[in-house]
């Protein structure tokens, strides 16, 4: 009780006014007493003089007396510690370049580094927001892939996934997850599209997950029995929040996916967004909504597993493998592209369970790698922080030692001092900390959007959460105690005669700051030599010859709600090619460089090559010519060769086939079709469905085909491509969209997209390193100049009176920049040259992400070199100036 | 109050006061004398402890202090004899009590110091 009104009495101490209150009723009562004492002593006798010093004798201290008194009534710790604080900003302020240069460096390292942790954390810490995520595996296949190479994949076929659930009913659940894709779907009329990410789940999915609806109900296994006969879906909490606002009418709400009319029934827990990191699911649908659940060739299913208590992984294990052998050997019957020597021990492949941890994604698969890189440049970055802030720290105590010195010899405490160093160095670390935090806010989601082209965004939830909060603390306290630490020692140890009489020779720890200024561009470099190879690796890979036109192309996949006769399809490209700024129209079958191939062996003068494939194309007349693809011999195919047995290949194929010689006339037989063609025209090699050098063989056959009868096959979908005026062919989509609807109402839009935009989905990889490599060279390029700048002037301002002697004496401005930057410029050359070194030793670790860029050329040594050099002319730039400016007589005069 | 503290020792120059006795000093002077200044209970302590007592007059103002935190004691400004002004310090209600538990306290303490010195080892 009695404590506690001490406490507040004291706490009420704090305040200033009173304590100058108090201070003054003190020193009256001191005052009295002291007279008091003095009157009793001459009464005894004293001598008046001799009674006074008597007096404050037997007082003690009045000074002393005056300490314990104001300790006694307030709170010493927290009342030296505000004045700690206030004295540090006044030291912080005094010095604004060193302190602005050290929260930069400081600030910017760290946001780096809580960047990196939050993508880290989105990848590979959080697990997946689903029960008991530590018992849920994930099916994935390892063994030789469709080309004999070795892989591991986790896709399997719809059917595939029925047996599986079946054959393990009693051991384990499974479902099937579909890839997450963009679609077009509508809440209104067909005039109003809108895009969402559509996940077909199968109806085991939330029940094996262990989740529960926010809202309405989820689906479940009675909504996934037969095919279109459930169309209900499930919003995400996201979705939900952003589309509706978290209305809760939405239950109930319909929307149209293509011909499919779904219902709302429930919204999902907050925080599930799939199982596909980087993609962010906005809506879930029973897989039985979707065309391919009967396809045995169609595999994009994730398989999820649970084992049921009491049966061990392997159990499980060993009977889905024994399904899919099973099932894969039957299905292979059916190939006839199936390269024979895969045949004989098909699948080759093996079902093992894998543990899912964060979620499964052939993102994070992709950017596992780069995600190591990250690290690395994060050290680097961090290292190249620390080195700046150690060099001014250790600069600004050096230059303080006088002062350190003047106040132990008037009696300050040492424990006092280094208290005093370490809270100037936490408020240098709170105030880089929340610049981090800041930048960090800002770097993370850019630099996922620099990873990924704008029509195919990674989407990861990046909450700053307790952990990230939590890192970025542990970061400012180690941070702040290393570098806190390290001058505060120092203040420790000063010997007071030594300082004063004019201090260790500054050449000391100029030589420690220019040692550290050589690692620091040391790493610098590194990082630059990096991200240079990333940069040149993505350039030389987009910039590989397409052979077909991407600038001004539309890409829009159409479908209609039945297969309608091809003359509707042809009556629709007219009103396309009729369109103001449309330049030309045809359509195909599916994408260049899309998502989906067909391929098959060909038979040649009875010569079947299985180790080799020919891709396959179906298009409409007119399609070269709308993607640029030259004509080098024959013709183009016409309508009158809406047949089998027409085709246009390209010069791979004519390599390949023909060995090269005139194939035009000449006959081949693929053998999927077994029917045989004719080769009516050679086309220019284009990339089909990835980038490489070289181009694979194709076959470009009119579509649709003709049914036995010889009538045409009516004809559901088709992929248009239309050939604008338009710089962004985006531009036209709208435009197009309705035209299309207003020719043929039966007919939908699914998917716009232009064609560079299809061509840039396939960088994704080579762009995620590309802007890391950017980003870090960025930062660690600011960093260095900014830690170069900080030496530089303090080592002017150290020299000041040297400067002043030396302009007095005549030198001229080229000899006071040598003096300023001789040494600071060795040290970067020196620091480039061990960088070049460290650099070709780094660079065989991230080779295999690297096209067509070798680490030792010369070219990609110079582009670091020359890049430090200018930033490091351009960091002392400024210095040299100030250094020019100092005028002997004021300088001299100071002193 | 702790009463852990250096051990006393008597020497030349007088003894020192084991820690957190000087309060309990303070409030029996006063309790005793009733309202006092800071020099008359100086001179009060050098009196009772005939000058064995070697303590600096000026450590009597924290213990002023802390014990007016406390509430145990309470300061007024006012005239001496010869018309100085000063503040006069005088118990109140809760220092009586607090003085009381603590004189127990003390004498608990003691005594069993005290049997524990006094104590006859049969070895």
């Amino acid at each position: 009780m009695s404590a506690m009104r001490r406490l507040v009495q004291k706490l009420k101490g704090l305040s200033e006014a009173k304590n100058s209150r108090v201070d003054a009723e003190m020193e009256r009562e001191l005052a009295t007493h002291v007279a008091l004492l003095e009157e009793e002593l001459i009464r005894k006798g004293a001598e008046p003089a001799e009674a006074r010093r008597q007096a404050r004798l037997r007082l003690g201290g009045v000074e002393q007396v005056r300490m314990m008194h104001r300790e006694a009534r307030g709170l010493p710790l927290i009342e030296s510690l505000i004045a700690d604080v206030r004295f540090g900003w006044r030291q912080l302020m005094k010095r604004k370049v060193t302190t602005l240069a050290a929260v930069l460096s400081l600030g910017l390292a760290m946001g780096a580094c809580m960047a990196a942790f939050l993508l880290i954390d989105a990848f590979y810490l959080r697990p997946l927001p689903v029960s008991d995520p530590s018992h849920l595996y994930v099916a994935q296949f390892e063994g030789l892939n469709w080309a004999g190479a070795p892989g591991t994949w986790n896709a399997a076929s719809y059917p595939m996934f029925e047996k599986m659930r079946d054959a393990a009913k009693d051991l384990a659940n499974v479902t099937a997850l579909g890839y997450t894709s963009k679609n077009e779907l509508t809440y209104g009329g067909y005039q109003q599209m809108e895009q969402a990410y559509q996940q077909p789940v199968s109806g085991e999915m939330f029940g094996l997950f262990g989740l529960k609806p926010a809202l309405g109900r989820l689906i479940g296994p009675e909504d996934n029995l037969a095919p279109k006969q459930s169309p209900a879906a499930v919003l995400s909490y996201e979705y939900w929040q952003r589309r509706f606002e978290g209305d809760t009418q939405v239950v109930g709400k319909h929307f149209r996916k293509g011909d499919d009319d779904f219902e709302i029934v429930g919204v999902a827990p907050k925080g599930f967004t799939g199982t596909e990191l980087g993609l962010m699911a906005d809506i879930f649908t029973p897989s039985m909504m979707e065309p391919w659940v009967a396809d045995k060739n169609d595999r994009d299913q994730t398989l999820f597993v649970r084992p049921k208590s009491g049966v061990t992984l392997a159990t499980v294990q060993s009977v889905l493998d024994a399904t899919y052998q099973r099932e894969e050997q039957e299905r292979a019957k059916m190939l006839d592209s199936l390269p024979e020597n895969l045949r004989a021990t098909f699948p080759n492949a093996h079902l093992r369970l894998q543990t899912v941890g964060s979620g499964v994604s052939g993102l994070k698969e992709g950017s596992a790698p780069s995600l190591e890189t990250l690290s690395i440049l994060i050290v680097l970055v961090l290292m190249i922080a620390c080195a700046n802030v150690a060099n001014l720290m250790s600069a600004q105590s050096a230059a303080r030692s006088r002062e350190m010195a003047v106040r132990v010899s008037l009696g300050s405490g040492r424990s006092r001092l280094v208290r005093m160093v370490l809270v100037e160095s936490t408020m240098l670390g709170v105030a880089a900390a929340a610049l981090g935090l800041l930048f960090a806010w800002w770097a993370a989601p850019f630099i996922l959007t620099k990873m990924t082209p704008a029509d195919f965004p990674v989407r990861v939830a990046l909450p700053m959460d307790w952990i990230v909060a939590g890192f970025a603390v542990a970061l400012m306290m180690a941070v702040t105690l290393i570098f806190g630490m390290f001058p505060a020692a120092r203040a420790s140890h000063v010997y007071p005669a030594q300082a004063l009489k004019g201090g260790e020779a500054p050449q000391a720890h100029q030589r420690a700051m220019h040692g550290l200024i050589a690692v620091q561009i040391a790493f610098c470099f590194i990082v630059l030599f990096i991200a240079g190879l990333f940069a040149t690796s993505l350039a030389r890979k987009t910039g590989l010859p397409l052979g077909f036109a991407t600038e001004h192309v539309l890409v829009m996949e159409t479908t209609a709600k039945q297969p309608i006769q091809m003359g509707r399809w042809d009556a629709l490209l007219e009103a396309v090619r009729g369109t103001p700024g449309v330049q030309n129209a045809a359509m195909a079958d599916r994408t260049l460089m899309g998502w989906s191939s067909q391929s098959t062996a060909v038979t040649v003068d009875g010569v079947t090559r299985k180790e080799v494939n020919a891709f396959l194309l179906k298009l409409s007349p007119g399609w070269i010519e709308t993607m640029g693809i030259p004509l080098l011999a024959g013709r183009d195919i016409r309508d009158s060769d809406r047949d089998d047995t027409a085709a246009l290949v390209n010069q791979a194929f004519v390599k390949t086939y023909f060995g090269g010689k005139d194939p035009v006339g000449r006959m081949f037989t693929p053998l999927d079709s077994k029917t045989p063609v004719t080769v009516v025209g050679v086309v220019g090699d284009a990339m089909y469905g990835w980038p490489s050098r070289t181009v694979v063989p194709q076959v470009y056959q009119p579509m649709p085909a003709a049914n036995d009868s010889g009538s045409l096959k009516p004809l559901q979908m088709a992929t248009l491509v239309v050939k604008t005026q338009m710089n962004d062919p985006m531009a036209m989509a709208e435009t197009l969209r309705k035209t299309i609807m207003q020719t043929d109402a039966s007919l939908r839009v699914v998917k716009v997209q232009s064609q560079r935009q299809v061509v840039d989905g396939k960088f994704v990889q080579e762009r995620l390193h590309a802007a890391t490599g950017e980003f870090f060279a960025a930062v660690a390029l600011l960093l260095a100049a900014v830690g170069l700048y900080g030496v530089l002037h303090y080592s002017v301002i150290l020299r000041e009176r040297e400067i002043g002697v030396r302009i007095a004496l005549g030198a001229t401005a080229g000899n006071i920049a040598r003096t300023v930057t001789a040494r600071v410029l060795a040290m970067v050359l020196l620091g480039t040259v061990a960088g070049s070194a460290a650099g070709l030793g780094l660079v065989r670790f991230i080779t295999s992400m690297l096209y067509q860029v070798k680490g030792a050329d010369p070219s990609m040594m110079m582009m670091p070199a020359i890049v430090l050099m200018g930033a490091a002319l351009l960091a002392a730039l400024p210095v040299v100036a100030r250094a020019m400016r100092i005028n002997p007589v004021v300088m001299l005069r100071s002193e | 109050m702790s009463s852990k503290g250096k051990a006393t020792k008597a020497s030349s120059e007088g003894m020192q006061l084991l820690q957190g006795t000087l309060d309990m000093i303070v409030l029996r002077t006063l309790a005793a004398m009733g309202s006092q200044h800071a020099y008359q209970i100086a001179t009060r302590l050098e009196q009772v402890s005939d000058k064995l007592l070697n303590l600096n007059q000026g450590t009597l103002y924290p213990a002023l202090v802390r014990l007016e935190q406390y509430g145990w004691i309470a300061g007024e400004w006012g005239r001496t004899e010869n018309n100085r002004e000063a503040k006069f310090y005088a118990i109140t209600k809760p220092g009586l009590k607090a003085l009381n538990e603590e004189t127990a306290r003390w004498r608990q303490m003691t005594g069993l110091v005290d049997r524990l010195l006094t104590e006859k080892f049969s070895a």
